[in-house]
């Protein structure tokens, strides 16, 4: 029943959507321990609570990333902030390259939020048959 | 002969139970979100010639949205362009670093 709920709470719909970056859900903490122990699942799940990115975070940091995607040239900055939450986060495309019929960027993100933070490199990629930026973790 | 309650076999129930409580722990430590407009207040104490004091307490309320969410020491321009995004009119604005941009979400269209 414990394995059941752990599942159930890990596999979010909006994980496996591929229209939103990792980055925006997988939080600010990567100190996770080795699920071999209750403890350590139970651990893990308190730490992914503690870390994760509020809902409204959540929305801002992915249009800032579909925005730094379409606008942002390699080498600059896209930078988002919420005061209330002491919580930012930063992307910066670094390089781009054609596919068939689109085009793939690679981003450095960075998170932080309440004295954390966690770095994530992702692709972004846009094609005519997807229309849409869909992403993948390096 | 084992005593057959022992802690093993409640250690199930221990853990669930431990769930639920923290589970209902965080529901109830979430606090409600400023989303009024921010004001900043300065006091100004004066002595008038040794026979009295005056205080005076200045309330500065801003609507402006660069004030309101960006903190002001990033050194945002005024110079911010409307996006639109499928949450909205959002802004992106300059910064006083060439290279560097600040996306602003407006409140209410994160909240939906």
């Amino acid at each position: 029943m414990f394995t059941f709920l752990t599942l159930l709470t890990c596999q979010t719909s909006q994980a496996s959507d591929l229209r939103v970056p990792l980055s925006a859900t997988g939080g600010v903490r990567n100190d996770y321990d080795y699920p071999g122990s209750t403890v350590s699942v139970l651990s893990n799940l308190i730490k992914s609570w503690d870390g994760a990115l509020s809902k409204e975070d959540r929305r801002r940091h992915t249009n800032a990333v579909i925005l730094t995607l379409e606008s942002v040239p390699d080498g600059q900055v896209m930078e988002w902030y919420n005061n209330n939450e002491e919580a930012w986060g930063k992307i910066k495309p670094v390089l781009s390259w054609n596919v068939q019929g689109g085009v793939c960027r690679k981003l450095i993100t960075l998170l932080y939020k309440q004295g954390k933070s966690r770095e994530y490199e992702e692709v972004g990629c846009y094609t005519i048959d997807s229309q849409f930026w869909t992403f993948a973790r390096q | 002969m084992k005593h057959p309650y022992t802690v093993k076999n409640y250690l199930w129930l221990v853990i669930i139970t431990m769930f639920v409580i923290l589970a209902l722990l965080s529901g109830c430590s979430s606090a409600p979100k400023q989303t009024a407009q921010f004001c900043n207040t300065s006091k100004t104490i004066e002595v008038k010639d040794g026979t009295g004091v005056s205080s005076k307490t200045v309330v500065k309320c801003s609507d402006d949205f660069i004030e309101r969410h960006v903190p002001a020491r990033i050194g945002v321009d005024q110079n911010c362009r409307p996006v639109i995004t499928q949450y909205g009119r959002n802004y992106v604005c300059e910064t006083h670093t060439p290279g560097r941009y600040v996306y602003i979400s407006d409140p209410a269209n994160l909240s939906n």
